[in-house]
């Protein structure tokens, strides 16, 4: 007999892995500066994913945030804070970081005419 | 790409995965969905001002910030510089972005910005106060309910990418908003910040007492030192309100000077898409 | 900048604001207000255009006939004609162009929303100086000008001339 809530729980980290697994293959191996930065944000919102997967608690699960029950209930339930409050800056220095590298690849598009990492590395100049 | 590579990348992918999950089944990772960080424990017991001084005594309202929404208190208060630094990366990429943009010149256009159909160009008219209404009100609410600085300066960029997209860059650049404007409402954010944080090392400077940077409310060691956690009887939550405001502020108008350098106006567009040309190619 | 101008919009900031935070403690209040206050003058140049039209109250009055009018009556008119042609497949598209008296853009497009949002018709385009709605039919009844009119735009022109246009001539 499978046990239904190991299998959903197992499912989703695995699923997490796996996206991960799919960003940073992206990264590495495909050769166009745009499907690079694709691939670096699907990374990075898996990881962030898994961050404040990692605070989540099962029973309870409440949010983090007090509204006037019982002091032993609040802190007995609500999901950990920390990972969410961290991914919550991940997030904007994230999509910051990532339009920088936009701006980066648009102007190199500019000036060489192309994205591909192969045709820019033959470039001159 | 040849057929051994696409084997040894597929390889690559599984060994990945096979190797977090077999860091995770470990117990790499802490407790998963169940139980709770001692660390985490910590934060929620003593952020909200209810728990940290009625049940774990007065001692520990040192300890609180003085704020019913946990994540906003580790934001703000116990994290408080690790934000402060996140925030200085914010800023190095934006000033980023702007350097490689420097010295663009703006076009000069020959028709009045048009956009799209008349429909939809009212009805987002009516979108944008509202916008900047919901913004505010979770940058404002930052320290009571879920949200804050970060979220409602990514809320409030949304105005001007729809602007952009609905009318044109140039209806944006017409209505005042600049890239100048922008970049002083930005620094103006990113000043005040800086002044909260460093307002109890000034007062300390002057009254002589001990105070820490970024303090919220009084620390045992620093005592005298602590900003007002409730303004005419509403809960403010010390430096938070501030910090949220000035995050706020520095967000939305960091993300309009971004949008405004990536866009590409629509007249250029139209004249590239009817003539083409040698200078088209670029965009 | 007319303070009067501000108003129109500072009110419709000042209720999103309040709607969106779900209280209505003094603090939000105050917070509103403060916010209503600069976004009115911030969005008054673009919204607002008659200062004294966007203060005219009878006009929220007709704004509340019309949707008690749109969302019973227009609404199951309606969706009964429509419905059983959905139902049995037999229909007679076309894109019909139909008239309008309207001369503001946003009467217009309250205009061409309405007709979009009633089953059958959907507005594809309008173009304001011709005072013209291209709209498709799911069933076209009449193809002369003012048949077309008499179907599609009649029963909400009255009630839009008195919101956004003061009413003279329906």
């Amino acid at each position: 007999m499978i046990d239904i809530e190991v299998f959903i729980k197992t499912f989703i980290v695995l699923a997490l892995f796996g996206t991960a697994g799919v960003g940073l293959y992206g990264v590495v191996a495909k050769p166009h500066a745009t499907k690079k930065i694709i691939s670096l944000t699907i990374l990075g919102d898996t990881v962030n994913a898994l961050a404040i997967l990692l605070g989540y608690r099962y029973p309870g699960g409440i949010p983090p945030v007090y509204t006037g029950q019982p002091p032993n209930e609040f802190v007995g339930r609500a999901v950990d804070p920390l990972p969410q409050a961290l991914v919550l800056t991940a997030i904007v220095i994230g999509m910051a970081v990532n339009l920088l590298i936009i701006y980066i690849a648009l102007q190199t598009y500019r000036l060489y005419g192309t994205l591909d990492t192969r045709l820019i590395k033959k470039l001159r100049g | 790409m040849s057929g051994v590579r696409k084997v040894a990348s597929a390889v690559a992918l599984l060994a990945i995965v096979a190797a977090l999950s077999l860091g995770a089944a470990a117990g790499g990772m802490g407790p998963f969905f169940d139980g709770i960080r001692s660390l985490g424990a910590f934060y929620l017991s003593t952020a909200p001002p209810q728990i940290a001084e009625l049940v774990l005594g007065p001692s520990y309202r040192g300890l609180s910030s003085y704020s019913p929404e946990v994540v906003t208190s580790i934001v703000w208060d116990y994290r408080g510089l690790d934000t402060y630094f996140e925030t200085a990366v914010f800023f190095l990429a934006i000033i980023g972005a702007v350097a490689i943009y420097r010295g663009i010149e703006e076009p000069v256009l020959r028709r009045p910005a048009s956009g799209l159909s008349p429909i939809v160009r009212a009805v987002t008219k009516f979108l944008i106060p509202i916008n900047i209404a919901v913004a505010a009100s979770i940058a404002l609410h930052g320290h009571l309910t879920p949200g804050g600085g970060f979220q409602a300066g990514a809320a409030l960029a949304v105005a001007p990418i729809i602007v952009i997209v609905v009318f044109s860059r140039r209806y944006l650049l017409e209505r005042g908003v600049t890239k100048l404007k922008a970049l002083f409402f930005r620094s103006a954010g990113l000043i005040g910040i800086a002044l909260v944080v460093l307002i109890p090392v000034i007062w300390s400077v002057i009254s002589g007492e001990w105070a820490w940077v970024m303090q919220n409310q009084w620390k045992p060691g620093a005592e005298a030192f602590s900003y007002p956690a409730y303004l005419g009887g509403a809960l403010i939550s010390g430096s938070i309100w501030f910090l949220n405001l000035f995050e706020f502020l520095a967000v939305s108008f960091g993300f309009t000077i971004l949008f405004l350098l990536i866009s590409i106006d629509e007249d250029t567009v139209r004249s590239c898409m009817i003539r083409g040309g040698e200078e088209c190619d670029r965009y | 900048m007319n303070p009067a101008k501000a108003l129109g919009p500072a009110i419709l900031t000042f209720i999103a604001y309040i709607v969106f935070s779900g209280s209505v403690s003094g603090y939000d209040l105050i917070t509103g207000a403060a916010i209503a206050v600069i976004t009115g003058i911030l969005v008054s140049d673009f919204l607002v255009t008659d200062t004294r039209k966007s203060l005219d109250i009878r006009r929220l009055g007709w704004l509340i006939a019309y949707a008690f009018y749109y969302l019973t009556i227009a609404e199951l008119k309606s969706h009964l004609s429509f419905a059983p042609k959905v139902l049995s497949g037999r229909i007679r598209p076309g894109v019909v162009e139909v008239r309008t008296h309207l001369k503001t853009e946003y009467g217009m497009v309250t205009l061409a929303n309405s007709i979009t949002n009633t089953p059958g018709t959907a507005t594809v385009d309008i173009d304001p100086e011709k005072q013209v709605l291209y709209v498709h039919w799911l069933w076209v009844e009449s193809e002369d000008r003012e048949g077309v009119r008499e179907k599609i735009a009649k029963p909400f022109e009255t009630f839009i001339k008195h919101i956004f246009e003061g009413g003279e001539q329906a």
